[in-house]
């Protein structure tokens, strides 16, 4: 950080269940660096300047609007990154820190309104997990809330099959994630969750030391118990970092990842994870009994009030 | 989960008790919490079983990293393996001989180290685990942070702990009964590697807990490097059994020891364990510094490891209003055997306080007792005291009679009961509480081709307390490049803390009639030879006044020479070259001037201001 560019704030960006919640947590521990619960700033921010086209092509959205009166969008946007981060700014000095973090779950949704709005103002962290994974706790999160956040709504009336909605939905924003790596080397760094679960110290210690913070004794315990966001209660109820939440995709169907392994082959070696054995032979007559004896056993549990 | 082991065991597994509800077990410069700390003893464990080490078997711990040498010190302790704690900083071929004399069973040593000794990793029999990171962290094109052999074991200490599982099972160890060695001498084919027994160990942290009030609540300051007992067993393992936590500076020296002094007065420290020498840098800071130990929390400082100059004690404690209890002992008595202080009735400026956990004598030439207040060689016995040299029968028998173990020291005892350190019987410097063998330094430059006779004397200093001061006879006359020829040899050979201050080349060494060298007239030699610095200009005067602090010839010096251009700018030469240019113009450095020398043109500049005429003549 330099002393002609001083960068107070951290965004967190990371598809949702990625454990975006957990690293805002670890953040919040450290002594300089204070996160406030989800405040969907950015992503209101993003909205308020969407174009919002007509069939002609003329954009209806509030910076052209502005702009007939006069307002470039320089102004605007410095305007509205103004009012976004004093909020910011007032809640780290309330906490007594000099930073702030900022983590709302569908803020990767709307990462390209966000660099527009923050360009190289701001540190980026974001946090990459295997897809599947992340699919898999998309779907227990949305069945026990019983609805699909719009952030990923989008996909669900697109691919009417959840696990494959959501490693669609995983593919775009890491794209997105990717795209903003690589535009701002200087300014965004990005972990792998599986990582930071196993290594929670070191890699920890590599993201602060990014953002131009020494590791202090805080380093690997979370903050942020009492407040809750939106969603990730799993991280919430937790006062510790667990590992036990890596690799549950392995129950998916073996079909359903032969399917899914060409879309997905080329951003896990990317991400350098093990790609997806797309050859997996499906035996038909076994994959009708497993339902039949499946559709059974939800009977038997039904009869016996379980 | 049932345990029963012997008093070490027992404090170890309260340790693991006490620490469940801290956060930290080491801070400071590098910081380990203590889940991690548990996690690492456990799984280092298992490790040590999968290789095969029971209780009683040799671990050398080679490293300059702080949480690793803690993590592996407990993890041997709680297994009964004996610790063998090296000088990273040694020379190879001191760690050749140590580790050879060791006959350890494993070896975790610094990769760095391995490096620089790789034909001991050829040859030794011990499994030898590299200690340090894996390979870093690779960053993609796209800022991903790829952490390599992630959710793999690693074959490098801390990260081959991985694949271990935890070992469970409480402390339960009695083995062989010893604990730790810790080489106080050994450039030479006899080493004294100073074995401390696991009861030895145990009564001195239930009697340092006690005496200096250490629990849970504490956090200590402890600068001292970790392969001398008062950093190491009044560092990691006292904060362990205690609960306490260590904090660790960055490695003290004129430039940082305000840094020191900040951390303890931000991080509310209870004790600061130092030495004299660091007292006397302290007592050169600025007033801005007098408010270090005004914290509430904050008991005292412990002086250890060298003689406390009343003066300097004084100062301190009137300037700071910090109470400073100077403490004896040496590594055969693990830690502390006098304490002066903390409590008023054993405090006393200008002594070594009374015993706690040992009895004393002051014995006579003959053995026998002395009268009071006469002087007399002090001998000490008691439960803390270590079992003897390891592997070296013949030099345990000349320290110990019966059960009392010789000092080497002489004292004296007045009508109150407190003793006061009156010289020194055994051939040893103490430079900056560093223990120097003159013989270790001897036998390496008996090994320079040139050199015909050699010896090495301690003469008396301010700030070091002693100076190293080694006087040569060569085989030629050209002694400037002689000079300048063996400090290269001697610093191959020894470890940078053992580094003489000065060579002087005389013509002959003077010998009595016993046919010993009667180090009075060496002394006598070295203070005619003074080794003053050529030059008429002040330019001159201060690069010659650097070449003789670093030991290195004036012609490679320049006004831009650094501490990363000269190979023997160390902290101890700097503070050397302090002194000298004080010495040399007759004038005391402002702190702030000492703490801004980057370079030898900032001590010119400084000594121009002081001077006046920059290049004029000088006086």
């Amino acid at each position: 950080m330099t002393a002609e560019t001083p960068r107070k704030g951290v965004i967190v960006l990371g598809h949702p269940r990625s454990g975006t919640t957990l690293l805002r947590r670890l953040l919040d521990a450290h002594p300089a660096l204070a996160a406030p619960p989800e405040t969907h700033l950015f992503s209101a921010a993003a909205r308020f300047i969407k174009a919002d086209m007509t069939a002609h092509g003329v954009d209806m959205g509030v910076l052209a609007g502005l702009e007939f009166a006069g307002f470039s969008d320089e102004i605007v946007l410095d305007r509205l990154r103004s009012l976004v981060f004093s909020f910011l700014d007032d809640y780290a000095r309330a906490q007594g820190k000099q930073r702030w973090v900022e983590k709302t779950a569908f803020d990767i949704h709307h990462v390209d309104a966000i660099q527009r709005i923050c360009g190289e103002r701001v540190h980026y962290l974001g946090v990459i997990r295997h897809p599947l994974d992340v699919a898999v706790s998309c779907k227990d999160f949305c069945d026990a809330a019983g609805t699909y956040p719009e952030g990923l709504y989008q996909y669900i009336q697109k691919y009417p099959q959840p696990i494959e909605a959501f490693v669609n939905s995983w593919i775009d924003t890491t794209r997105s994630l990717m795209q903003l790596g690589e535009k701002f080397p200087e300014t965004c760094m990005i972990c792998r969750y599986e990582d930071l679960v196993v290594d929670v110290e070191g890699v920890l210690g590599e993201l602060l030391s990014f953002i131009g913070e020494e590791p202090g004794p805080t380093l690997g315990q979370l903050g942020g118990t009492d407040v809750l966001g939106f969603s990730d209660h799993r991280a919430y109820e937790t006062d510790q970092v667990v590992d036990d939440r890596v690799s549950k995709w392995q129950g998916l169907p073996g079909a359903q990842i032969a399917r899914l392994a060409p879309q997905l082959n080329p951003l896990l070696e990317a991400c350098g994870y093990e790609q997806l054995d797309g050859d997996m032979q499906v035996d038909a007559s076994a994959a009708r009994r497993s339902y039949v004896l499946g559709q059974a056993a939800g009977l038997s549990r039904g009869r016996n009030g379980v | 989960m049932s345990a029963s082991g012997d008093r070490l065991s027992e404090i170890l597994n309260n340790g693991l008790q006490l620490g469940s509800g801290r956060k930290a077990a080491i801070s400071g410069t590098s910081e380990m919490p203590y889940r991690v700390l548990v996690e690492r003893i456990e799984q280092g464990r298992t490790l040590l079983d999968q290789h095969g080490i029971v209780e009683g078997d040799q671990v050398v711990i080679l490293s300059e990293k702080d949480t690793e040498v803690t993590s592996l010190y407990l993890t041997c302790l709680a297994h009964g393996a004996v610790a063998v704690i090296l000088d990273p900083q040694a020379s190879v071929s001191e760690l050749l001989v140590l580790i050879s004399h060791s006959d350890p069973a494993m070896i975790f040593a610094d990769s760095e180290i391995v490096e620089r000794t790789r034909s001991l990793t050829q040859t030794e029999e011990a499994r030898v685990i590299q200690v340090g990171a894996e390979a870093a962290s690779k960053r993609t094109g796209f800022g991903l942070l790829l952490r390599q052999k992630a959710q793999q074991a690693g074959t490098m200490y801390p990260g081959i702990l991985a694949g271990c599982g935890r070992t469970d099972r409480q402390t339960t160890a009695t083995g062989s009964g010893q604990a730790l060695i810790l080489f106080t001498s050994g450039t030479t084919s006899t080493p004294k590697g100073v074995s401390i027994s696991r009861d030895a160990l145990a009564t001195q942290m239930e009697l340092l807990q006690r005496r200096f009030s250490v629990n849970a609540d504490s956090r200590i300051v402890n600068h001292l490097p970790f392969h001398h007992s008062d950093g190491l067993n009044q560092g990691p393992l006292l904060s362990f059994v205690s609960g306490a936590e260590v904090i660790r500076p960055e490695a003290v020296n004129m430039q940082s020891v305000g840094d020191m002094l900040d951390l303890v007065y931000q991080r509310k420290a209870t004790h600061l364990i130092t030495v004299p020498t660091v007292l006397s840098m302290i007592d050169r800071l600025s007033s801005d510094y007098d408010d270090s130990f005004s914290d509430d929390a904050f008991q005292f400082i412990e002086s250890t490891a060298g003689p406390l100059e009343p003066g300097l004690w004084t100062r301190i404690e009137a300037r700071f209003g910090t109470r400073v209890v100077n403490c004896y002992g040496l590594t055969e008595t693990v830690c502390e055997a006098m304490y002066c202080g903390p409590s008023d009735d054993s405090h006393r400026i200008g002594t070594i306080g009374k015993p706690d956990g040992f009895e004393v004598r002051l014995v006579d030439e003959a053995g026998d007792d002395v009268a009071a207040e006469e002087v007399g060689e002090l001998w000490l016995r008691g439960p803390g005291m270590f079992s003897g040299y390891f592997g070296n029968e013949a030099a345990t028998a000349e320290v110990f009679e019966g059960d009392w173990f010789r000092t080497g020291d002489l004292a004296t005892c007045d009508a109150d009961g407190f003793y006061r350190i009156a010289g020194r019987r055994k051939n040893l410097i103490i430079r900056a509480s560093t223990n120097i063998y003159p013989d270790d330094l001897k036998d390496v430059a008996l090994t320079f081709p040139a050199v015909t006779d050699a010896t090495v004397v301690g003469i008396p200093d301010e700030m070091l307390g002693e100076r190293v001061e080694m006087v040569v006879t060569l085989d030629h006359t050209d002694a400037a490049k002689g000079r300048l020829d063996l400090f290269e040899h001697l610093r191959a050979g020894l470890a940078a803390e053992k580094m003489p201050n000065e060579v002087t080349v005389v013509e002959s060494l003077p010998y009595g009639p016993s046919g010993k060298v009667e180090l009075a007239k060496v002394r006598e030699m070295i203070s005619r030879q003074s080794t003053q610095g050529e030059g008429s200009t002040i330019d001159d005067k201060v690069i010659a006044e650097a070449a003789a602090a670093f030991r290195s010839s004036a012609a490679s010096l320049s006004a831009s020479s650094t501490e990363a251009s000269v190979e023997g700018w160390d902290s101890l030469a700097f503070l050397e070259f302090v002194m000298r240019l004080e010495r040399r113009f007759d004038f005391r450095m402002a702190p702030r001037d000492v703490m801004r020398i980057r370079s030898v043109g900032d001590a010119i500049g400084i000594v121009s201001g002081h001077v006046g005429d920059r290049n004029g003549p000088v006086s």
